[in-house]
């Protein structure tokens, strides 16, 4: 026992206490986190578009061109800017009389914001083309550069009566072509206009000449249906906002629809991680020892078995250090986002479990294929099936988290190599209550598996540790497992 | 404690279709300082990985300090691997504890006592240094080091000076008779058939899994009675080939690897004292004496012939005696 013990502390030591560890187990993934907010906080400073636009406008009236002359005024922009702070303004005052939080509000303020803003600084000249120019006259101008791009609006454009939106596919028999008619439609159809640019326009700038025709043609829509534009595009900001509510056992409580969504997720991915992670500086170590030729001389004070499972006990507790580490970092950005109350806490012993479970069967392959062979490269051949049993967890994520009660959820609950991670998806997701004789059932099969699986790894490893030459295949691994 | 440290009785143990050990049975009284020789793939380290519990017989028994296998003595023996090593990474002293703590040391004067053992291999001030920095032969004494640490009452040391320069191996060879003095009981195997010489009390052989010889060193001797005279003329180079050979109960004579000197074959029913008198009627010598068996003339005498000469190259490829390779006709 005491044995045991040491070996356990040498190889916990030995791993988690190194820099190494210490950086790319704990530090690398902090700098990612802290990098990637960095990196979504940057404003990147985006040119304003300058030149040319040039407007073909063939619609009843001709008003389009004016208005989009009107739109790139710049002291008509500052005009819009200020009603738009003013309008946000207002409505946030009346979300924070009702009681309603800001927060959600504040942040599409400040996105609407960014774009409005980046916007103001445009030098655009809108040129309305007299009548009877065409898009082929206009070619050398935009060829040349002195335009940078060219709308031409019709009233193909302005039709966009429900009937006119009607698309004849014709026959489903004869209609393999169906989606080419679809495509030309949206393209070519009603609501659809020309937008003629040459290669140099950049794409962002080509979006805001586009947003700017989208909008005035839609003014110009609601003019013909006799509404004011303004006050449509008020009523349709006007929020319909969702307070959603989870009733629990234990009372109410806020929800978060997103997290509720990702939780399951999270927990396999907190398992998958850690029992990873142990399992690869299980296979490493053992390699390590082996080639360094320094295992006789530690199994000259300890067996084989004492020592497989010293191995598994020391690596064990880096993963489960993982596991607590990122699981407090989670719970710590759950709180900020005061989401923390909706992780059902009653999960936790349970995901501790499945870890157990899931590491101790990973890592006994992982021992297994470490002891068997004594370079790295001859490990490939024998990681393969390894491989298999880790992405099986992977593909069923989709059809688990949809249907957490469903029939592949219940069957791969009773696979041994799936049961951590199919169990902690259904038990992470709230809507879906697990019975308690199927926990206590897929536990006993799982901890089975486990069990059989680190037999035979223990028999693999006796023979294996002391094997060098020619890497043994797989079948030669059976017969090991026969032998000893 | 009981008589004998190591009872080895009808061990047989298979790899696959090959017997790697063949009804092994050997004796290994306390105290005393055993060679365990053979040619490369005899069967020697297999025999000590059983006697470690490493590996397991398929038949026989074997007893270990009075137990039933080495498990649980473990604590109480000393054992250098043939395939040996150490964590590269860690530090000497570390390294050191780490073994110690496994063979149930205490953590109390654990450090003082590498601190000494260090210095008495001539390793002071190595202790924070890691393994991977110190040179092979630095590192095999750590190993050494390791498996004596906890003060073993059995010590099996598999190839003990391989790999080591004569500086070291003469320390080796000091601390193996200083442990042996100390009354532990040691066994080390070797190829090199020299070093076996001039330690042992005793002697096992094995070839193909087989025992071939056990016995004292003197029982040895005595049982391989030689049949050459080694002589050293006064004077005179290569010059007195002829008149050896014309003497009565020579069969052959060859120089020798040293100098001016001749090995003088007898016939097998001559009297190496009578020839001894001849030839120091017929010259004036500054040397001559009937040669003691050494382990290489066993050698001969035991391995079926033909097979003699490729299991000697094998042992003394890896530089040992260098005098049977050098002799010429």
């Amino acid at each position: 026992m005491n044995r045991i013990l040491t070996a356990a502390i040498r190889e916990f030591k030995s791993t988690a206490l190194t820099k190494a560890f210490l950086f790319g187990g704990i530090i690398f993934p902090i700098l990612i986190w802290g990098l990637m907010i960095f990196v979504t906080s940057i404003k990147f400073e985006k040119p304003p578009v300058e030149g040319t636009f040039a407007v073909i406008d063939r619609t009843n009236g001709g008003k389009i061109g004016a208005q989009l002359s009107t739109y790139f005024d710049p002291a008509e922009q500052q005009k819009r800017l200020d009603r738009m702070k003013a309008q946000l303004e207002m409505a946030r005052a009346m979300l924070e009389q009702s009681g309603q939080p800001t927060d959600q509000f504040d942040k599409g303020v400040e996105l609407q914001q960014q774009f409005l803003g980046e916007s103001k600084d445009n030098k655009v000249i809108v040129e309305v083309l007299p009548e009877g120019a065409t898009e082929d006259s206009e070619r050398p101008r935009l060829n040349a550069g002195e335009i940078i791009a060219l709308a031409v609006i019709d009233e193909k454009t302005m039709a966009l009566s429900p009937a006119a939106l009607r698309l004849d596919v014709g026959d489903r028999d004869e209609n393999e072509d169906a989606r080419d008619k679809m495509k030309k439609f949206l393209e070519e159809g009603p609501g659809s206009y020309a937008f003629y640019h040459g290669t140099r326009l950049r794409p962002d700038h080509g979006r805001q000449l586009k947003t700017a025709v989208e909008q005035m043609v839609r003014d110009e829509r609601f003019r013909r249906a006799n509404i004011e534009p303004s006050m449509a595009i008020a009523l349709s900001r006007l929020p319909v906002q969702a307070r959603s509510i989870v009733i629990t056992p234990e009372g109410e409580k806020k929800s978060n629809d997103a997290l509720t969504l990702m939780l399951p997720l999270i927990f396999m991915m907190l398992i998958f991680i850690s029992s990873m992670t142990g399992g690869q500086y299980l296979m490493m170590g053992t390699l390590e020892e082996k080639s360094s030729r320094v295992m006789e001389v530690i199994l000259s004070a300890i067996s084989p078995r004492e020592l497989l499972i010293a191995k598994l006990v020391g690596q064990g507790l880096v993963g489960l250090s993982v596991l607590a580490i990122y699981g407090l970092l989670g719970l710590g950005i759950a709180s900020k986002f005061g989401a923390a109350a909706q992780i059902p806490m009653s999960i936790l012993p349970w995901a501790v479990l499945y870890f157990i479970m899931a590491y101790t069967l990973i890592g006994s392959m992982m021992l297994a294929v470490g002891s068997a062979v004594t370079e790295i490269r001859e490990a490939q051949a024998l990681y393969t099936p390894i491989t298999i049993v880790i992405i099986l967890p992977m593909l069923l994520m989709v059809p688990i988290m949809q249907n957490p009660g469903g029939i592949v959820a219940r069957v791969f609950s009773y696979f041994p190599f799936t049961t951590p991670y199919v169990m902690v998806m259904r038990l992470a997701q709230p809507s879906h209550v697990v019975p308690l004789w199927e926990l206590i059932a897929t536990s006993i099969v799982g901890i089975l598996g486990v069990l059989i699986m680190v037999w035979i790894a223990a028999k693999i490893f006796r023979v294996g540790v002391l094997m060098y030459g020619k890497p043994p295949s797989l079948m030669e691994l059976i017969k090991w497992v026969r032998l000893a | 404690m009981s008589e004998n440290a190591i009872v080895i009785e009808g061990v047989t143990k298979r790899f696959r279709d090959k017997t790697a050990v063949d009804r092994l049975d050997l004796i290994v009284p306390t105290g005393s300082l055993c060679g365990f020789l053979g040619p490369n793939g005899a069967g020697k380290t297999t025999t000590i990985r059983m006697v470690m519990s490493i590996f397991f017989p398929d038949e026989g028994n074997i007893r270990v300090l009075g137990k039933a296998s080495a498990i649980e003595s473990k604590d109480r023996i000393g054992y250098l691997p043939e395939e040996r090593g150490v964590y590269r990474k860690a530090k000497v002293a570390e390294f050191l504890t780490y073994i110690a703590r496994l063979k149930g040391v205490s953590g109390h004067g654990l450090q003082s006592k590498i601190d000494d053992w260090l210095e008495r291999v001539a390793l002071p001030g190595v202790r924070k240094t890691r393994c991977e920095e110190l040179s092979k032969g630095m590192q095999q004494k750590v190993q050494f080091l390791a498996a004596i640490i906890n003060d073993p009452d059995l010590i099996i040391l598999d190839e003990p000076f391989s790999g080591l320069d004569p500086v070291n191996s003469r320390l080796m060879r000091h601390l193996i008779e200083e442990m042996h003095r100390a009354g532990k009981t040691i066994i080390f195997s070797t190829h090199v058939l020299h070093s076996a010489e001039q330690l042992c009390s005793r002697i096992f052989m094995i070839d193909k899994g087989r025992k071939i010889l056990d016995g004292s060193m003197d029982e040895i001797r005595a049982q391989f009675n030689p049949k050459t005279i080694v002589v050293e003329p006064h004077e005179g180079d290569g010059q007195w080939t002829d008149s050896l050979r014309r003497l009565p109960g020579v069969s052959n004579v060859m120089h020798s690897g040293e100098r001016g000197t001749y090995e003088v074959s007898l016939d097998a029913d001559a009297d190496p004292r009578a020839v001894m008198g001849h030839v120091l009627k017929d010259m004036s010598v500054r040397r001559i004496e009937l040669r003691r068996a050494t382990l290489e003339d066993v050698f001969v005498h035991l391995v079926e012939p033909g097979e003699a000469e490729d299991v000697l190259r094998s042992m003394l490829g890896s530089g040992g005696d260098q005098r049977a390779v050098n002799a010429d006709a």
